[in-house]
């Protein structure tokens, strides 16, 4: 059923992404994260944006393996950084976004993350009241492990889609996170888009709750 | 005649005292022993029972194989979810659900308590066993899942936490 639940919204989030990925400043120095092997580190950079429309990156800001952040301010539009093991945005990313749009970087607009295969996922920012909502109710839902507390609301949602997707070789361990943040996501104010190895446009990932005999099942309803 | 009726009417009734001695003498070495109080005792109010035996006594449990719980544990299993770890590809935790997905969503709409328990691995599982069982018998706790997980030891038991 894919397409069948992109709103204009959602194809909007597509190309807000897709747009930015495509900024000169931003993607010269997106190519270094691409070429990052998953052995390496993490790497994060900002973008500010001006007044006058001018983009400005910062400088790489280095991490651990599953770690990696950098200043924030009224000037920040977006961010970059790899995830080495290839997973789609974490708790954290999520968390810490939403933090920073409802604090210090409120005109922050996405946030991204670059996998060693060349994927790519974005946090697209479209609703700010909805997305101080989500962060109210879920702020403390990181588990230390950095994933959803599985004692709380969200964990166990996130949980219960995941292992509806899970099914390797043919859906992978990222595919099926990526697809239960999706479902988490909805109502948060903030949709998640990602770009395939070999494309250059972000594309909604979407999932939807179906309920048969009282048990739910979960299926895509990405954006084509 | 009535002797006999006098007579056996007594043997009855000391029989049931001592029955009844007997089994409560018994159910209060079992809760001196390990805490466990039966459903029956709740008057069905089973997140009473759950939290009694399972959170505020989780220590009978935790350390031990899973198994242990299962034997005590007289709330049918509805369904139940394998909880993946964020960073690497193993179940650190598996979830039971006492009510149907939809009876979940009615409870929580309603604020009631859904009743989900998390139990928590001391080792936790790599294999892809867990999660072709958990397919094949589409979330359905069966002997096969529960023959795979009963010999895990229990790390810790939690309740999932709705904040009503």
């Amino acid at each position: 059923m894919a397409g069948q639940c992109c709103s204009a919204e959602d194809q909007q989030a597509g190309s807000d992404a897709t747009n930015i990925n495509n900024i000169q400043a931003i993607s010269n120095q997106l190519d270094t994260l691409y070429s990052l092997p998953s052995s390496a580190n993490e790497q994060y950079f900002s973008v500010d944006k001006d007044v006058n429309n001018n983009y400005t990156p910062s400088a790489f800001n280095g991490g651990s393996q599953s770690n990696a952040s950098g200043n924030v301010g009224p000037n920040l539009y977006t961010d970059f950084h790899n995830h080495p093991s290839g997973n789609p945005p974490s708790t954290q990313d999520i968390i810490r976004l939403g933090g920073v749009v409802g604090g210090l970087s409120p005109n922050q607009v996405a946030s991204f993350t670059i996998a060693p295969d060349g994927t790519a996922y974005g946090l697209v920012v479209v609703d700010e009241a909805k997305l101080e909502t989500f962060w109210n109710a879920n702020n403390n839902a990181v588990d230390s492990n950095n994933g959803w507390n599985p004692n709380s609301n969200i964990g166990q949602e996130h949980s219960k889609v995941f292992n509806d997707f899970y099914d390797p070789p043919s859906v992978s361990y990222q595919e099926a996170y990526a697809r239960a943040t999706a479902f988490i996501l909805k109502e948060s104010g903030l949709i998640l888009v990602k770009k395939d190895t070999n494309s250059t446009t972000f594309k909604k990932i979407g999932t939807n709750k179906e309920t048969t005999g009282g048990t739910d099942t979960y299926k895509e309803s990405d954006c084509n | 005649m009535k002797n006999y009726i006098l007579i056996m009417g007594c043997l009855f009734i000391t029989c049931c005292g001592m029955q009844n001695r007997g089994i409560n003498l018994k159910y209060n070495t079992n809760m001196k022993e390990d805490g466990y109080q039966p459903l029956s005792d709740f008057k069905n109010d089973t997140i009473s029972y759950i939290k009694d035996n399972f959170i505020k006594h989780k220590s009978n449990y935790i350390g031990k194989e899973i198994k242990n719980l299962l034997n005590d544990l007289e709330l049918p299993i509805k369904i139940y979810y394998l909880g993946i770890d964020p960073n690497v590809e193993q179940y650190y935790y598996i979830t039971f659900q006492f009510y149907n997905d939809s009876e979940v969503d009615d409870k929580v709409r309603n604020k009631v308590d859904p009743l989900i328990l998390n139990i928590f691995l001391e080792n936790p599982v790599k294999t892809t066993i867990p999660l072709s069982i958990y397919k094949k018998a589409n979330k359905n706790w069966t002997k096969d899942a529960s023959e795979f997980w009963e010999t895990q030891k229990i790390k810790d038991i939690e309740m999932v936490n709705h904040k009503f």
